[in-house]
């Protein structure tokens, strides 16, 4: 138990949030443990590992650029973070929305989805129902979605103090087709399959989303920064 | 911006200006200089069996498409049932009022249910797998079967789960619990805790007996709800509430390792409301209920105590 305490004193430095595991379709449905298999709880490990483990996992692939994809992005709606003392939670409350394999080539979805960034929900939905991308459409569908999700088993409050903070459209996969020129000349034919991520967070949004530093000095500054703040994977 | 010279000015103006979103529905699509040989042109491209990830199922039958096949097998738990058998119908002032009191005189009459006049049949055929039964024992295990249940809540652990509570109740404390945090600490009781009612069923065939008990048990709890982000959802963390809850548990009689679980609790209708949530919500809309679905459910147990007259005539 002593052992247990340090672990956790030294857990609580870094991030702790448990993911919650799927749930098995089947239950067993005996009462006596004789029938069933179970390991000892003694060798495995503790709680704090397992949690531990899988947060290496999302991070390790954050690193290296495999995470946003459709199966990963929605186990971020599974995380519990812990309660707080000062009852302020540890971080903004958020809420992952995606729609995969949509017919429409992932470049043309790209631009209203760079017109959303750092809008709020009300004004996402305005300017997306008066583009004229088909694109922008299906954006829309997943914004309400989004939204109804985040309402109903998120615990968000109200339908508009949401905002956008991140979103993008991504190849996923392609069909080739062929087609025929004047003579003998065959031409290959892409049809193309995109998937859309988003992040709605709650608030109002923050006025510098887009702002970059005005002067020559304060971007030079950002600059070194972010060459500071990078981390060599794997080193000691 | 317009000129305010003419009206008729104005008017044409705005008919002229359309916007992108209305030039794009009424432009034409084909824009070809000679539209002769559109069909032909077509047949310069294969088709591609594209994948229809877009539409719902619901068009897909329409169309004649049939619904994809799931060949997930159901599992079927005899260990519990799903309905408690002979409710229990509490006094109205049970929690309140002082047996020498107005309120209680007036509605406070414990009503009769179906089987309370065969409790001894009931209590025998108990008896039979479990010899040494009694019923004011029984209170206070129920009583410890109770905060074991809600202690172990907070970890979400579903198998452990199952020794303290029957598959009914753990999908009702389960599923909601999910994504949350609980915080449950039992305090103490303020009444001792009092059995009111035996029932036991038969389960299509002679040999399947299950038993219920309700249990009386009035206490002091804390409970706190926290989001899935560490916000409190309902509850206090320091306060504590006095608690009266009717509480059914359930026993598999006919199995050799069946053991008293949680099964249901009983919610009387005079209950005092509950605490409002801290945040606000807009109310869902009304669910449709299904009337042809309600007919079809039929309850494998027998609704009668038939099974005890046997009793009677094995002693004679």
């Amino acid at each position: 138990m002593f052992n247990n305490l340090i672990k956790s004193l030294n857990f609580l430095s870094h991030n702790i949030y448990h993911i919650n595991r799927s749930i098995p379709t089947v239950l067993f449905h005996t009462n006596s443990a004789s029938f069933v298999n179970k390991q000892d709880k003694s060798l495995e490990e503790d709680d704090f590992d397992l949690q531990r483990k899988e947060s290496a996992k999302i991070k390790n692939l954050e690193r290296l650029g495999s995470i946003k994809s459709h199966i990963s992005w929605p186990q971020y709606n599974r995380i519990i973070y812990p309660p707080t003392e000062d009852g302020k939670p540890i971080r903004n409350p958020f809420v992952h929305h995606m729609r995969h394999f949509v017919k429409y080539p992932a470049k043309k979805m790209w631009y209203p989805a760079l017109m959303i960034r750092g809008m709020s929900i009300d004004e996402a939905i305005k300017q997306l129902s008066f583009h004229r991308l088909k694109g922008a459409h299906i954006i829309k569908e997943v914004l309400l979605e989004a939204q109804d999700l985040a309402l109903k088993q998120h615990n968000f409050e109200f339908k508009s103090n949401m905002w956008i903070s991140y979103s993008t459209a991504v190849d996923s996969f392609r069909v080739k087709g062929v087609r025929k020129h004047r003579a003998m000349r065959l031409g290959m034919v892409e049809y193309k399959y995109c998937t859309y991520y988003v992040r709605l967070e709650e608030g109002a949004p923050p006025p510098n989303y887009h702002l970059e530093a005005e002067t020559y000095e304060a971007r030079a500054k950002e600059y070194i920064e972010k060459l500071r703040k990078r981390s060599i994977y794997l080193s000691i | 911006m317009l000129s305010i010279i003419n009206k008729r000015n104005i008017f044409l103006h705005q008919k002229l200006v359309k916007s992108l979103y209305e030039q794009t529905l009424t432009r034409p699509l084909a824009t070809h200089w000679d539209p002769k040989f559109r069909r032909l042109r077509k047949n310069k491209f294969t088709e591609p069996t594209l994948l229809d990830f877009d539409s719902n199922t619901k068009e897909k039958v329409k169309r004649g498409i049939e619904p994809p096949t799931s060949f997930i097998y159901k599992p079927i738990n005899i260990t519990s049932s799903k309905e408690i058998f002979d409710p229990y119908i509490p006094p109205e002032g049970d929690g309140k009022a002082s047996l020498f009191s107005k309120e209680f005189a007036k509605g406070a009459v414990e009503k009769i249910t179906k089987s309370t006049s065969k409790k001894f049949k009931h209590l025998r055929l108990i008896k039979k797998s479990d010899s040494n039964f009694d019923e004011n024992l029984f209170a206070e295990t129920a009583q410890q079967i109770y905060i074991d249940a809600h202690s172990i809540l907070s970890k979400r652990d579903p198998e452990e789960m199952l020794n303290f509570v029957t598959e009914n109740a753990l999908m009702k404390m389960y599923h909601n619990m999910k994504f949350k945090t609980i915080r449950w600490k039992w305090i103490e009781s303020l009444e001792e805790p009092v059995v009111k009612h035996l029932v036991t069923r038969e389960m299509m065939v002679k040999t399947d007996l299950y038993a219920q008990v309700t249990v009386r048990i009035h206490s002091k709890q804390i409970l706190a709800v926290y989001d899935r982000f560490g916000r409190l959802a309902f509850g206090s963390d320091t306060l504590p509430k006095d608690v009266l809850e009717y509480v059914v548990f359930e026993k598999h009689l006919s199995d050799p390792y069946g053991s008293w679980r949680l099964h249901d609790k009983i919610i009387p209708s005079w209950s005092p409301a509950k605490t409002p949530v801290i945040r606000s919500f807009a109310l869902p809309e009304p669910y449709k209920t299904d009337d042809e679905l309600e007919k079809r459910i039929v309850s494998k147990f027998k609704g009668d105590d038939s099974h005890l007259e046997k009793i009677q005539e094995e002693k004679s």
